[in-house]
């Protein structure tokens, strides 16, 4: 009886969260096929027909394609650096104790914390004085920080559930620092440099504020500006909004799909371990 | 616990000591930067030989679906044919004007300001504080046609202390437009005065239409538009509050009373959704036959004949009205600011704010975005007459008006312009009554800085 | 091991701590320094010593209302947040026949920028042509149209459903970890009859001690940063009913002109970060093996 209840309970409780889930992003994918008209006049119904007129003038109206590949360099490069450089500092933070080591993680703790409204003008300088102005690797280098409290969290947790044996024996077999890092370590932790990868890469695609302040021309622009092309004063028109927001928001949910699948195949790896 | 927390503290003091030195450096060498483009510039022009075109640099947030987008892209186009090359415009693109704002302020405390700025939003009181901005006195008096295509009254609106900070390069006179349909269906025509407004609603809605599209979300324009002409018709007082720029005192009967009148608009004239509405939602409710009447300027004109916006020949149904007592709102935009420091920068600057703000740039604006020029000597091309009849309408309307009032965007400090999102809610639902509203008003504008 | 190994602990070090000074040091150091100055956009700040703090404590509604309701969306998101999202980790742990789809669908939300999810429930939330009143009047009030952002009685509570429910990460970092657990402890377990509910419980629950505390304290603090969705939906309102301390610090920053006071707000929430994180880190004790 018990676990019968228990069973409808745990059903009910995924169906409702896949609904919750699904549900916004289907209404925004109709929406998007839809006139203005049919979206104020019959909200939750089938669109009149499947027309591509919302999606054709999107790509008139903002310069979405080159926002685009800048969007995917921007993702890719923020996100490799980020994984290997926290992926350093977390090992050694969660693996060896020395002097300083709370403090290095109190005061990289404090970069959770700080509110982006403080760091707007800061960085700009800092930026700018580095001389990374309007530059992709500008961008590149302050999103890589801006997913250092995250990463280092995420991975230094992944790291303290691996046994230490593993690199003993590696250390008995002759094997350097580095290697053990690159070849034993770095193997077997992928299900967590997939978790940290996914959201480092989420946090690139979609950050707002900083890319426009970082940035001044079309080449080094990514694609959450393009978005905020539909958003002018006195503009009304929803039908074209929210292809614009399906065009920016279908990417991300395939590359989520595809690096998922690295999570999941990491996931059978890390039964190894045990 | 405590230990660990004080060892924080003292690498955080280690490491703010670290970059405290670093970035002394770094703001020691942009100031170098400075010295030596300000230098260099001086140098070129000793020597006039060297005839590459001049950069100056020229944020937009008149992009993507922005209304005036369309102009925008088409001043731009015509003054690169024109000097292109004496002057090269490197433009910048910030989709959305919240976010034109926040760059704008940004640079500005970076000492970073852009050659040629737009004023808006309090843009223009920060540069002016700032010392950041160089006034347009000199070159006007150099230039007698220039300084009579914007006009005295448009000139003396930017002026403060006698120095002209900005050129505006419109007129917004604004007025509202109504479905004739409706109206004929209610048998009303426009009202000429509050009460006729008012029982006007009460006919709209008797007759199952929602009188007005209002909206409180975002800068809650379409609501202080109606807002702005209660308090202007009110009286000499009225008058005077709007048009004095930055009142600090908002605890006024007039406020009060149009506030109590706006609440019961709130509550009975206007669509479900007008609490925490966007301009979007108010323009959909109106061209999608919603609401019978929208207060707007003419830059909307274009929407009523576009497809995607209303339904087919909604145009034939719209007219255009003045505010009761024979009144309209009549703005200038605060316009073009010369942000540039260095001679060359700044006369390349006034060069092209010359051209978007002369007889041509007004002529673009207005056959491109439905823009009412500042100067009475441009006209409406026949084609634009024939393309959009409700323009001339809405010119002939702004003629007959002899009360004239700003917007409350255009008075008041931005922070203010930013609470009344907050605000409006809050004053519909009860939860306080139009002389706290006021207040609190008074407080918001205490705070800017 | 450590003294064989210290150039290598460096080496590993240097370029995040590098990364850190980059991107964070230099806006600490303004921070904590303009917090005790006037200083507005384009001005030179001015030593103003402590006015601006005891302003903050003395005499600012607005601060009071965004403070609580950051501390309340603090402990929301640190409890009720994590708990729906480990719930649904041990429940897709199960590998049952949806697994896979469930948990990719999970993740959409979390996947779009926060505009854009803040413009979308907007749209849901419409009380003319939402999603949510017309789906209430299919089922027979055809007047229903509650202002869910605008009305006092359920703004803060739509707000907080834009984000309370969208546990994704914490569900995939959980599940991450689970498979991490040796399968010969499963095994054990069920020879001596335990239930799949008692296995849950008693076994892979406190193995994950570690990464739950984890999961708290990004919660927790995700909400000290939560601002563009709370832009696009309330903006704070009606009143300052959703009014939190990133949206406060923004305002003062950027609609008063008034960098310096926001500035002591920041010092402020940084300083209720800490003893958030501070507190988390010792009650999961973080940072310790597990085995």
């Amino acid at each position: 009886m018990l676990k019968k209840s228990l069973g409808v309970l745990k059903y009910g409780f995924v169906i409702l969260i896949v609904l919750l889930s699904l549900g916004p992003f289907l209404w925004v994918l109709l929406a998007s096929f839809k006139t203005n008209a049919e979206i104020l006049s019959n909200s939750l119904g089938w669109p009149s027909s499947f027309r591509f007129s919302n999606y054709t003038k999107a790509f008139q109206i903002a310069p979405i394609s080159r926002f685009y590949i800048n969007s995917v360099i921007v993702g890719i490069f923020g996100t490799l650096l980020n994984l290997l450089l926290l992926g350093m500092a977390a090992y050694v933070l969660a693996r060896f104790h020395f002097r300083g080591k709370k403090l290095l993680m109190g005061a990289f703790s404090l970069s959770l914390l700080i509110p982006g409204a403080a760091m707007l003008q800061p960085l700009y300088l800092t930026v700018n004085a580095l001389g990374l102005y309007d530059k992709l690797i500008g961008l590149i280098i302050v999103y890589t920080g801006f997913g250092l409290p995250v990463s280092l969290y995420i991975l230094s947790s992944y790291f303290l559930t691996i046994p230490k044996e593993m690199e003993e024996s590696a250390y008995l077999d002759g094997a350097s620092f580095i290697q053990t890092f690159f070849r034993i370590i770095l193997p077997i932790s992928k299900p967590g440099f997939g978790t940290a990868g996914v959201m480092q890469f989420l946090l690139c695609w979609n950050e707002f504020q900083f890319a426009i302040i970082l940035t001044t021309g079309n080449q080094s622009r990514t694609l959450p500006l393009a978005l905020y092309y539909f958003k002018s004063q006195f503009a009304s028109d929803y039908g074209v909004m929210f292809a614009a927001t399906m065009v920016v928001i279908i990417p991300s949910i395939v590359v989520y799909i595809l690096l998922q699948e690295q999570v999941v195949s990491g996931l059978a790896a890390g039964a190894v371990k045990g | 616990m405590q230990k660990s927390l004080y060892k924080a503290g003292c690498t955080l003091a280690g490491m703010l000591m670290l970059t405290m030195s670093i970035t002394a450096c770094g703001s020691g060498n942009s100031a170098e930067n400075n010295g030596a483009a300000a230098t260099a510039g001086s140098g070129n022009a000793a020597a006039p030989a060297a005839k590459a075109p001049v950069k100056i640099s020229y944020l937009t947030f008149r992009v993507g679906t922005h209304a005036s987008a369309k102009m925008e892209e088409e001043q731009i186009k015509q003054f690169n044919a024109k000097y292109g090359n004496e002057v090269e415009v490197v433009v910048e693109e910030i989709p959305s004007d919240a976010a034109y704002v926040d760059k704008i302020k940004i640079l500005a405390a970076s000492g970073d300001v852009p050659d040629v700025v737009m004023g808006k939003d309090g843009i223009n009181d920060v540069l002016i504080k700032g010392n950041l901005a160089t006034p347009f006195n000199d070159y006007l008096d150099k230039d007698a046609e220039w300084k009579a295509a914007i006009g005295e009254d448009a000139l003396a609106s930017n002026t403060r202390d006698g120095k002209i900070w900005s050129i505006s390069d419109q007129k917004q006179n604004i007025g509202y437009f109504y479905n004739k349909e409706m109206f004929d269906k209610a048998g009303i025509k426009p009202a000429e005065t509050w009460d006729e407004f008012m029982s006007n609603n009460e006919k709209l809605k008797a007759a199952g239409f929602v009188p007005l599209a209002l909206m409180t979300g975002e800068n809650a324009w379409t609501s202080n538009l109606i807002l702005a002409a209660m308090i202007g018709t009110n009286g000499e007082n009225g008058k005077t509050f709007m048009n004095t720029l930055h009142p600090t005192d908002f605890n006024t009967p007039e406020m009060i009373q149009a506030l109590n009148m706006m609440k019961e608009l709130l509550e009975k004239y206007t669509t479900k959704d007008a609490l925490g509405a966007g301009y979007a939602n108010a323009a959909n409710a109106f061209s999608q036959g919603k609401a019978a009447m929208i207060a707007n300027g003419p830059w909307m004109i274009g929407d009523f004949s576009d497809p995607t916006k209303s339904s087919e020949g909604f145009d034939a149904k719209v007219g255009v009205a003045a505010y009761p007592n024979n009144s309209l709102i009549s703005t200038y935009e605060v316009g073009y600011m010369i942000g540039a420091k260095t001679p060359e920068t700044r006369d390349a600057a006034e060069k092209f704010i010359k051209f978007k703000t002369g007889l041509e740039g007004q002529t673009l604006a207005l056959e491109y975005g439905n823009v009412m020029p500042v100067s009475s000597e441009v006209q409406p091309s026949d084609a634009l007459k024939e393309k959009y009849p409700i323009m001339v309408e809405s010119i002939t309307v702004a003629q007959k008006t002899q009360l004239h009032y700003r917007t409350l965007d255009s008075i008041v400090y931005p922070n203010v312009t930013d609470a009344w999102k907050n605000l409006y809610p809050k004053l519909a639902a009860g939860r306080a009554t139009a002389e706290e509203i006021a207040k609190e008003l008074t407080e918001i504008a205490a705070k800017n800085k | 091991m450590v003294r064989k190994n210290r150039g290598y602990i460096t080496l590993f070090l240097l370029p995040t701590v590098a990364l850190f000074i980059i991107v964070y040091a230099v806006s600490l150091v303004i921070l904590f320094s303009t917090s005790f100055t006037e200083w507005s956009a384009g001005r030179s700040p001015v030593f103003i010593g402590l006015a601006n703090y005891i302003k903050l404590f003395t005499d600012d509604a607005d601060f009071r209302q965004s403070a609580l309701n950051t501390g309340i969306w603090v402990v929301l998101q640190s409890t009720v947040h994590v708990a729906i999202g480990t719930l649904f980790a041990v429940i897709l742990s199960m590998k049952e026949f949806y697994w896979k789809f469930a948990r990719t669908v999970y993740m959409f939300p979390n996947i779009i920028s926060g505009a854009a999810v803040g413009m979308l429930f907007l749209c849901m939330l419409n009380p003319e042509f939402g999603a949510v009143n017309s789906i209430v009047r299919l089922f027979g009030n055809a007047d229903y149209s509650q202002n869910w952002f605008m009305d006092y009685a359920t703004a803060f509570l739509s707000v907080t459903m834009t984000w309370l429910p969208y546990a994704a990460v914490v569900t995939i970092l959980i599940l991450a970890e689970i498979a991490a657990i040796p399968e010969s402890l499963f095994e054990s377990a069920r020879i001596d009859g335990a239930s799949n509910f008692k296995i849950n419980l008693y076994i892979i629950i406190p193995m994950l001690r570690n990464i739950i505390g984890t999961c708290v304290i990004l919660s927790g603090t995700s909400m000290l940063q939560k601002m563009d969705i709370i832009l696009m939906t309330t903006g704070g309102g009606p009143g300052n009913q959703t009014m939190n301390l990133p949206i406060y610090i923004y305002k003062t920053a950027l609609m008063d002109n008034n960098f310096g006071y926001s500035n002591s707000v920041g010092v402020f929430l940084i300083g209720f970060g800490l003893i958030f994180v501070l507190l988390c880190r010792n009650l999961f004790r973080i940072g310790s093996s597990q085995n």
